[in-house]
């Protein structure tokens, strides 16, 4: 008797064990393809939540980000290809039109999610002829940040236009330090000539949208720029976002201009001599109207993925509220979702968040032109010339202008 | 024919077979690409054919003009620095006392065993105007002004030539002292006997000795040189106002953020002619020569 109960009871339990295996969902392996960097390293530790399915990140720097998800488009569907990938708002264009990414709306509708909840104006730049193709997240824009205790102490008011400011860092220029600023040759110079610009309600192009880079908005931007750049810590001419925001941050500079998604560090003892006294303001134009060159980044899902509903599941769960709320809890990300900027609790973390919020709706999105991508790296070596040279913003922007008169800026 | 004649033909065919599949297959694929107006997402059509469009562009784009004398410049300058630093390092080595030459020889090949990418990052600490450079500058009393380093477009370049010449000096060091120790010492004895000096026994002595040594050192760092990227691309990004875009970064900007893949080949085609104008047809000219042909 014995031996039976104890032969019906084992397999009683190879039963189960063997139906625990045949039954259970078999967990899929996505390949998502981030940013490196801080943020990146959050990224995992949030991704350790989602127990779905099995995610592996893949974090590339973000000179290499772009050229690695472009040959995994091209790669066989199912070859170690990138399932979910997130993506610059500015190469959304390029890659919706080679069809490198799956549109959503069917999958969104058969989740029942409302997209209400993102902001419009970043969400406008995940749609495309109609069709979503993405998530928006992790918006970033150039704002001013100060050390109070030096202004107080220098008995300066915080710069609330474009004079204000440059006037502020010729004080501390003729004081031996300057203003910090991105302004080596690169796209990050751009995005601070296209705020100041964006700021005087100036465009690249003309009402017939024809491209004007020589309208008194553009040179005047560049004429700020240009005033900030002689006015600025020596350096700043091999500087991107880090070099501008780490000047910022160890007291070498008592101004710069620096990307909000940076602006947590400030709040670290560890990597912070002004945790305590740093503040923000809006970075103005001239009539001291702030507005951002609405850059942000967008959970998408990749077209060749072998596992498009999978990977749709972990995108929108990343965008969802309790992924982003706690990413921007642990390091003030500025999320594209409307209820998170309301939220006490983020306010109370990151202070920077009204001024970026202020930018982000008063600001603009770079056109999603086929060619626009030409006229940003002319500008890129315009600015340059600007920051490096005697010449004259307006007479550079002229040269600028000619040298793009063959480029077709219609679709 | 006989069998024997096969032979060594299917010996080799398995190499062949490779180097054909990796090396011809992609340059005739890259080559082709050059020729049609291509890019991320596009196809290969008739409608894209452009024939040498992109070539004839390449030579009438100031900034693919520009790459041009920037890398023929980075690479005469790195090259020149190299031979000169390398040779007067590895004869330095060799005269002093052998226990100092041992401490000091793996010490200073360190640099070569670091990534470009790398040094070129360490160097960006370098020339920040906190750095050490500005440091020691400032202890003889000079600034950035006196040498704006990376930040100006006067002196960008010649900051990416003074970084490879302190990762690629070791390589030529290590050549050269080989080179030098070939040297049969009989010649030296025979020119102490003459009464030579020290310059003189370098100049007619060991330099002329050091001709096939300096030979594939032009070569490989020739080729090397005129591919620059790395370097370049971590100091200065290309820039103050273009004033240090090498050929490939050229090429590469083209590629995956102009997404102008064609125009991209042609670029690299050219880099390749001009690698091979200026180190290729001398190297065979000199080996020609060499073998009594030429």
């Amino acid at each position: 008797m014995k031996r039976t109960t104890k032969a019906v009871l084992c397999f009683l339990a190879m039963a189960v064990f063997a139906a625990s295996f045949g039954y259970a969902q078999p967990k899929t392996n996505l390949l998502v393809s981030v940013w490196a960097g801080p943020h990146a390293d959050l990224q995992k530790r949030v991704v350790a939540d989602y127990k779905k399915d099995q995610v592996i990140i893949d974090d590339v720097d973000y000179g290499n980000l772009k050229p690695k998800q472009l040959t995994s488009f091209q790669a066989a569907m199912g070859s170690g290809n990138y399932d979910v990938v997130w993506v610059n708002s500015q190469w959304m264009k390029e890659y919706t039109d080679a069809g490198y990414l799956l549109p959503l709306d069917d999958l969104i509708k058969s989740a029942g999610i409302d997209m209400g909840i993102y902001a419009k104006g970043l969400l406008d730049g995940c749609v495309f002829n109609g069709k979503t193709y993405g998530f928006p997240t992790f918006a970033q824009t150039l704002i001013i940040a100060y050390d109070s205790e030096v202004f107080k102490k220098e008995g300066l008011k915080v710069p609330t236009n474009a004079e204000e400011l440059v006037s502020v860092a010729k004080y501390f220029k003729q004081k031996g330090s300057g203003i910090a600023l991105p302004a080596k040759q690169g796209t990050a110079a751009v995005t601070l000539f296209s705020q100041l610009l964006f700021s005087d309600d100036g465009y690249y192009f003309d009402k017939n949208g024809k491209l004007d880079m020589t309208s008194k908005e553009a040179v005047y931007a560049a004429s700020i720029y240009d005033q900030l750049v002689q006015n600025a810590i020596p350096g700043v001419l091999a500087w991107h976002h880090d070099e501008t925001a780490e000047a910022v941050r160890m007291k070498n500079a008592p101004i710069g201009i620096i990307m909000s998604g940076l602006a947590n560090q400030n709040a670290d003892p560890d990597r912070s001599l002004i945790t305590k006294s740093v503040k923000y303001a809006p970075l103005a134009g001239k009539n001291g109207k702030a507005a951002a060159t609405n850059s942000f980044w967008v959970w998408a899902v990749a077209k060749n993925s072998k596992n498009t509903k999978a990977a749709f599941d972990f995108a929108s769960w990343m965008a969802g509220p309790v992924a982003e709320k706690k990413q921007t809890l642990a390091d003030q990300q500025v999320s594209a979702l409307n209820a998170l900027t309301q939220d006490p609790e983020i306010l109370a973390k990151a202070p920077f968040l009204p001024v970026v919020m202020e930018q982000l709706a008063n600001g603009k999105i770079d056109p999603p032109l086929a060619n626009f991508g030409k006229l940003k790296a002319a500008l890129v070596v315009s600015l340059s010339e600007i920051a490096t040279t005697d010449a004259k913003p307006a007479d550079v922007l002229a040269k600028l202008q000619q040298s793009m008169a063959g480029v077709d800026f219609s679709k | 024919m006989e069998r024997g004649d096969l032979l060594p033909l299917l010996l080799m065919l398995p190499t062949l077979l490779v180097v054909f599949l990796v090396m011809v297959v992609p340059l005739l694929y890259g080559f082709t690409l050059s020729l049609f107006d291509v890019g991320f997402g596009k196809k290969i059509s008739a409608q894209a054919f452009l024939g040498f469009s992109n070539y004839i562009k390449f030579f009438s784009d100031p900034t693919a003009l520009k790459a041009v004398f920037n890398t023929v410049s980075f690479s005469l300058g790195a090259i020149l620095g190299d031979l000169v630093l390398g040779t007067l390092c590895a004869v330095f080595l060799l005269k002093v006392p052998s226990f100092l030459s041992s401490t000091l020889r793996p010490i200073v090949t360190i640099p070569l065993l670091v990534s470009p990418v790398v040094v070129g990052l360490t160097w960006r600490y370098i020339y920040d105007p906190k750095g050490i450079l500005y440091w020691l500058l400032g202890l003889v009393g000079l600034g950035i002004e006196d040498f704006p380093g990376v930040t100006s477009a006067s002196t960008a370049l010649l900051s990416t030539v003074i970084t490879h010449w302190w990762q690629v000096t070791p390589f030529v060091i290590i050549v050269v002292t080989a080179g030098l120790l070939a040297i049969p010492e009989e010649l030296y004895e025979a020119a102490r006997i003459d009464g030579a000096g020290a310059f003189s026994t370098f100049f007619k002595i060991t330099l002329p000795q050091l001709t096939k040594v300096y030979t594939v050192i032009l070569l490989i760092s020739g080729v090397d040189t005129i591919k620059v990227f790395d370097i370049i691309y971590a100091l200065t990004g290309g820039g103050p106002n273009n004033s240090s875009i090498s050929l490939s970064i050229y090429a590469y900007s083209q590629a995956f953020e102009q997404s102008d893949l064609s125009y991209s080949m042609a670029i690299s085609f050219t880099t390749m002619a001009i690698t091979f104008l200026i180190f290729g047809i001398p190297f065979i000219r000199h080996n020609l020569a060499k073998e009594g042909r030429g």
